[in-house]
């Protein structure tokens, strides 16, 4: 509810800038013979307009320039890899297998972290280790999917929506219907209809997810959409796509970058509830969701505790790493900051 | 104005809120440990966190009534060794044919409302026709209406009544002689029907008081009327129900207990064991995954004992309907599950102590079942069913072998090979994620079968369905190969045991195994079974007709049942496993050997004739009782029918 | 005049709105199977009741029909009667008492957010930096970090035993109220501080705030006067929103304490398959998202003069 309520409130601020901007915007009426045709030559182009600026240059100097960025960075990358690998280091363990005593064939249930099992096991005896890595390949699977569809999507609908006034009357009420029927009903009756699966995990997250995406940046693009350069470009003959990719989209990069980055923390917490009402993974399918869900059963229990809190960890930590890093490059592609 | 209350409301919980913080924070918390010794003086108050709510307080129309068990007597009632004795029936009589069973009704029983008061009518024989009459009315479509149709004239009546046609109750076999005499016709000769008293149908209803709340009757507490042990004088949904004993009950001698309060909480698994150390509630079912600290502490282990497992009688099913996707091939599975030697081997090689361990490490043995009727649930001729018959060699043999099982696996790849199978064959296998417990099972059957049997000859998959839905996509679709499943019973007849495996049910369809049955067209005296086709000569239902059509000498009826049971074991068509459906250890300050005993029914829900102690039964407690108990109850069942009493 | 023609326009177009959304919801219910209809007899229930239990509910007629019959009803101002989860009774008789529970809870939850978060935001902007701002990023990320689901589960365990209260809400009992009311504003004042901090920071480098300190007034006075007044505009915009919506609950919060709100209904209701039970939920809960935000947009008018909303047609 905060985090929504401040999503809500940044939105709103943004759509009265844009609706301000609106009706000043579309009272005079630009017409073709107003204007003529300029030549346009490259070589002149590139003399006067020639500087040793680069953006991407710049953001990345940036990006990189703080330590703790680079850090989180390093961390982030060596978490991603060690999650592939990790099946692939000697003796590692079947997140699956239930290792049993083999003389009774009764499982090792909860056993402390040791040597041989170094997170310990969970209450059937399997290796919480090779589960945790399991469920943190599988939840990022989910974030980054969810995440980068959400983007995608949201992003072109969102261009689409505020750039075509012809199609804002039509999207704003698909959007009214879509916000109006609660998260919590559409999830669970298509999961229901479709059954719970990794797949139906991601449509059902990218489904609630690209609606408020495409809002934000339908927002965005009407502030800029009729700012001068823009009209400028048009005047000039750019089609409406040039415009969008290459005048609005950049400036928008640090928004977008910030909001698909929080996305993926965003899907692990909404895994984790699914799996809290039910509608989880199965849990023949580790996941960070599921091994929460599992440790909060013996969170009673003091010595059975660390079933819970190495899934809470790697759950903080790739959170954590995720928001500082959409901070700092949404702060480092702002060109206000690049010196 | 209204919003100003709340707002009023809102600043004097905060007030409240930041005031004891601050005092917290000066180090005054006072009292400390908490609210310890939960109960004060002499009154007996039983404690308990619930998470299921009560969905329906109209008695008349849901499919189970426990939740009324001690808000309204039924006719008669189980003492604590499962032997039925009057209740609102003072005694009754049976026909020579046993079709007619005549009761006479308790006088001077008062209806009550909920807080106590008389409503101003006594009990009498026409309210227990009330009830009836309503639930054969489809309109009120009550879900246990086809438990009625033994009466005579009453399915009749209903299809009628369905039909917007003519219907007359007087046809009906239920009828109120005078006020005090209760006459039940049956069809057929029943010899367990006084167990079939005990549901909800069994609840008598005020005639008057129904006319007169309308659609309002039974909405919440307070639009019931009570005859029973307590009083449901406070009920909020989904947030607690106290229930108060009834100072004005018939038989109030044998209530013990003055008070249960019961508080909903949707995480009762998480919280309810630390609420009982923390003296918050007398009772709490000890989840599984906890049960390991309980039991390493020397103190909390005295504070536990066993659950008493439940009648649920849970098994594995082997398929011979296959409906499930070409990539587990379905043929194959056709080919090897017709084969003996194939299941004998899955029967063999099942750990059911090492699975049950998901249940309860430390007693597992406590919940394994050899055979599909679980044990204590009747006995005849001074033997418990489960040692009548063939069933005895097959209860009293240790099933998992795992040299047997390797044997008949040898056997069985020879066999099917012969066939052009090719191994290791598919084992689709579904579970329902909705239960932890089974999840956990799922995964350790899989892998201990795989394991003991070897991946070169089966390879099982599993997949979770959801709760919701989850027989109708697997077991009742045919989807599976290899599954868990459980039936319990409807009444006290080893009878209810055979249900699941007769034509028409959706469980494992063994009439379509080879040789089973034999398939006719429409029209030609067939069965419909649920695949759509028409089935005759059933093997196993022939067997439980042809017992069954013993209703006199009980022995015997018994022992060709449990040898009908002990063919379908031996034919390894269903893997017996074990009786689940509670958790493995519970904390409580009662006795489980006071309270009513029935498998079936409401009585088991009763707290009549509990007492409330001072301290928790422990595992050695409980086991000596237990064993006495049995005793005791062996006894007393070979004394009634030594009488010719029905029991 | 022309501002309650604006809310009519607006309210009507949010009507039609809603009708869609609760036929869209309504068909969606329909989609679930009917098995869930008839409780742990299913088995072994007979077909011919199974089929008496399906026509007393309506499931039997087709769906156009049953649409049609939902419409008339609410229509005449009746929301119907729950079909399983309290079965019979008026749905409003059970939401009403629920949204009570939530919404005190809810509010009180509110106040502490904005009572703790705006101070804790205004101060980490102004010691920007320093270790109290360094300690509230450090809490907005944990709590931003840490799962819900497992923080309230620990406050409430360790809470309890250490202020020696009751794990479970007792109405009677004051002191019950406080771990609820604390789980459910940590998440609102690490968002409120956040948004707070962030604005005096942007707002610190507009050039009223230069003058303001070039007019030699004091940095907490400006931070009092200016930029905290200033901020209460885009707050008096959610705040109507926010007050609105307290009444859904918390589900986990709800759940651990046994507070009987709203929280975890809706989730209950669509297992239990209570169609009337959704279908009255969704209705309220897209008004109040339709009024919350007509509500917000006259607030933030009447707070600041400029903004008039009646000059277009509005955007949404």
């Amino acid at each position: 509810m905060g985090i929504f309520s401040q999503l809500h409130l940044k939105n709103r601020v943004y759509e009265n800038m844009a609706a301000d901007l609106e009706t000043s915007a579309t009272e005079e009426q630009v017409t073709d013979d107003m204007f003529k045709l300029a030549n346009h030559d490259i070589k002149e182009a590139e003399q006067t307009a020639f500087s040793g600026y680069s953006y991407w240059k710049s953001t990345l100097k940036v990006f990189l320039g703080s330590k703790v960025t680079v850090f989180i960075l390093i961390f982030l990358a060596a978490l991603l890899l060690f999650t592939f690998i990790q099946p692939l280091l000697p003796n590692q363990k079947d997140p699956i297998e239930i290792f049993v005593n083999p003389e009774t064939g009764i499982q090792y249930k909860n056993v402390q972290p040791n040597s041989e099992f170094w997170f310990g096991t969970n209450t059937i005896g399997q290796d919480l280790w090779s589960r945790i890595w399991s469920g943190t390949r599988t939840s990022l699977f989910i974030g980054l999917c969810s995440g980068v569809a959400t983007a995608i999507i949201g992003i072109a609908a969102g261009c689409v929506w505020g750039y075509a006034r012809k199609w804002d009357r039509l999207f704003t009420e698909i959007y009214n219907i879509f916000d109006n029927i609660p998260y919590t009903v559409l999830r669970m009756l298509i999961t229901y209809i479709m059954r719970p699966s990794l797949g139906t995990m991601i449509f059902v997250m990218c489904l609630t997810g690209w609606i408020g995406m495409a809002k934000y940046i339908r927002n965005l693009i009407l502030i800029y959409r009729d700012r001068e350069f823009n009209l400028a470009s048009r005047c000039l003959g750019s089609s409406s796509f040039k415009i969008i990719t290459k005048n609005i989209l950049p400036q928008l990069i640090s928004v977008i970058m910030l909001e698909t980055a929080l996305a993926i923390p965003g899907a692990i917490g909404s895994e984790v509830f699914l799996t809290y009402i039910g509608l989880g993974l199965p849990v023949s399918t580790p996941s960070l969701g599921n091994l929460i869900d599992e440790g909060r059963a013996v969170m009673m229990v003091a010595s059975q505790r660390y079933q819970l809190f190495f899934p809470v960890i790697v759950v903080s930590a790739i959170t954590i790493s995720f928001y500082a890093l959409g901070n700092a490059f949404a702060d480092a592609s702002d060109p206000r900051n690049h010196r | 104005m209204k919003l100003g209350r709340h707002v009023k409301k809102a600043l004097m919980v905060l007030m409240s809120a930041v005031l004891a913080t601050g005092m917290l924070a000066c180090g005054k918390s006072g009292s400390g440990s908490g609210t310890s010794g939960s109960n004060s003086g002499d009154e007996e108050v039983v404690k308990l966190v619930y998470s299921s709510e009560i969905s329906e307080w109209n008695y008349l129309v849901p499919s189970s009534g426990g939740t009324w068990a001690n808000y309204i007597d039924t006719l008669v009632e189980y003492d604590n060794y499962g032997l039925c004795q009057p209740c609102l029936a003072e005694s009754w009589t049976k026909s020579e044919d046993g079709c007619t069973w005549t009761f006479k009704i308790r006088e001077g029983v008062e209806w009550q409302k909920y807080d106590g008061s008389l409503y101003g009518e006594t009990l009498k024989a026409e309210d227990f026709v009330t009830t009836i009459k309503y639930i054969l009315d489809p309109s009120n479509a009550a879900r246990t209406a086809d438990l009625l149709f033994v009466f005579v004239g009453a399915e009749d009546y209903y299809d009628a009544m369905a039909n917007g046609e003519e219907a007359d109750f007087e046809t009906v076999g239920v009828k109120a002689l005078d006020d005090y005499t209760l006459e039940f016709t049956l069809i057929n000769p029943i010899s367990y029907f006084l167990s079939m008293l005990t549901y909800n149908w069994g609840y008598p209803t005020c005639a008057k008081y129904l006319e007169e709340m309308g659609e309002d009757f039974g909405l919440d507490n307070k639009s019931i009327l009570y005859n029973g042990a307590f009083l449901c004088k406070e009920f909020e949904s989904e947030s607690y129900r106290i229930d108060y004993a009834n100072d004005q009950y018939w038989d109030k001698e044998n209530i013990y207990i003055d008070r249960i309060e019961r508080t909903y909480n949707a995480e009762e698994s998480t919280l309810a064991a630390e609420l009982f150390l923390r003296g918050e509630v007398t009772y709490a079912d000890i989840p599984t995954n906890q049960v390991d600290e309980w039991m390493a502490d020397p103190e909390k282990a005295k504070l536990i004992r066993p659950s008493r497992g439940s009648s649920y009688s849970y098994f594995f099913l082997f398929n011979f309907w296959p409906n499930f996707p070409e990539e587990y091939d379905p043929d194959t599975w056709t080919i090897a599950v017709n084969n003996i030697n194939f299941r004998k081997s899955f029967y063999y090689a099942l750990d059911r102590e090492a699975a049950l361990t998901v249940y309860d490490s430390y007693n597992a043995e406590n919940f394994i079942l050899r055979t599909i009727t679980p044990d204590n649930f009747v006995a005849a001729g001074g033997k418990d069913y489960t040692q009548l018959g063939d069933l005895a060699a097959i209860t009293n043999t240790d099933q998992h072998q795992e040299d047997k099982a390797l044997e008949y696996k040898a056997k069985a790849m020879e066999e099917l090979k012969a066939e052009g199978v090719t191994f290791p064959i598919k084992v689709y296998m579904p579970y329902n994620t909705g239960s932890t417990n089974q999840t956990n099972l799922a995964q350790v059957v899989e892998q201990q079968l795989e394991r003991t049997l070897g991946t070169d000859y089966i390879d099982i998959t599993i997949e979770g369905y959801p709760d919701t839905d989850f027989l109708n996509v697997t077991r009742r679709a045919g989807n599976y190969s290899f599954m868990m499943s459980y039936w319990g019973p409807d009444y006290a007849d080893p009878l209810t045991y055979t249900d699941p495996f007769a034509i028409g049910q959706k469980y494992n369809y063994i009439y379509m195994a080879d040789g089973m049955a034999t398939q006719v067209a429409e029209g030609e005296g067939g069965k419909l079974g649920f695949d759509g086709g028409y089935w005759t000569n059933a093997v196993y239902d022939e067997m439980v007709n042809a017992a069954a059509e013993e209703v006199v000498d009980i022995e015997k009826r018994y022992t060709e049942l449990a040898n009908a049971e002990a063919w379908l074991i031996d034919q390894a068509f269903v893997i017996p496993f074990g009786r689940l459906g509670a958790t493995g250890y519970v904390a409580s300050n009662l006795s489980p050997f006071e309270s009513q005993y029935a498998p079936f029914g409401v009585s088991d829900s009763r707290y009549k004739y509990q007492h409330y102690y001072a301290e928790p039964m422990d595992s050695e407690t409980y086991f000596a009782e237990l064993e006495k108990w049995e005793a005791e109850r062996a006894k007393r069942i070979a004394e009634a029918q030594a009488e010719g009493r029905d029991y | 005049m022309d501002m309650v023609k604006y809310c009519l326009g607006r309210l009507g177009r949010a009507l039609i709105t809603m009708a869609i959304v609760l036929s869209i919801v309504f068909l969606l219910m329909r989609l679930l199977p009917v098995e869930g209809y008839f409780g742990d007899r299913s088995d072994a229930m007979n077909p011919k009741v199974k089929e008496q239990v399906l026509k007393s509910l309506g499931l039997l007629d087709p769906w156009y029909v049953q649409l049609k019959n939902f419409w008339v009803d609410l229509f005449h101002g009746d929301l119907g009667r729950s079909i399983v989860y309290r079965k019979n009774v008026p749905v409003m008789d059970i939401i009403l008492p629920k949204a009570k529970y939530s919404f005190q809870f809810g509010m009180a939850a509110l106040v502490l957010e904005k009572v703790i978060g705006l101070p804790l935001g205004v101060l980490m902007a102004r010691y920007k930096g320093k270790a109290l701002d360094k300690f509230g990023n450090l809490y907005i990320l944990i709590i931003n970090a840490v799962p819900a689901a497992v923080y309230y589960l620990l406050i409430q365990l360790g809470g309890s035993s250490l202020f020696g209260v009751s794990m479970l809400y007792k109405p009677t009992d004051p002191t019950s109220w406080i771990l609820p009311t604390i789980s459910l504003s940590l998440g609102g004042i690490a968002s409120t501080a956040m948004w707070m901090r962030r604005y005096m920071v942007d707002q610190m480098n507009m050039d009223y705030i230069k003058l303001a300190r070039a007019k030699g007034m004091t940095s907490s006075q400006v931070s009092f006067r200016h930029v905290l007044r200033n901020a209460f505009i885009p707050m008096a915009q959610s705040l109507p929103a926010s007050i609105l919506f307290t009444i859904s609950g918390s589900l986990y919060v709800e759940s651990l304490y046994s507070i009987p709100g709203m929280g975890g209904l809706l989730v209950t209701a669509i297992q239990r398959q209570d169609n009337t039970l959704v279908q009255a939920m969704v209705l309220i809960y897209s008004a109040i998202s339709v009024c919350g935000l007509l509500l917000g947009d006259i607030a933030m008018m009447i707070c600041d003069p400029r903004i008039k909303l009646t000059k277009k047609g509005g955007s949404r």
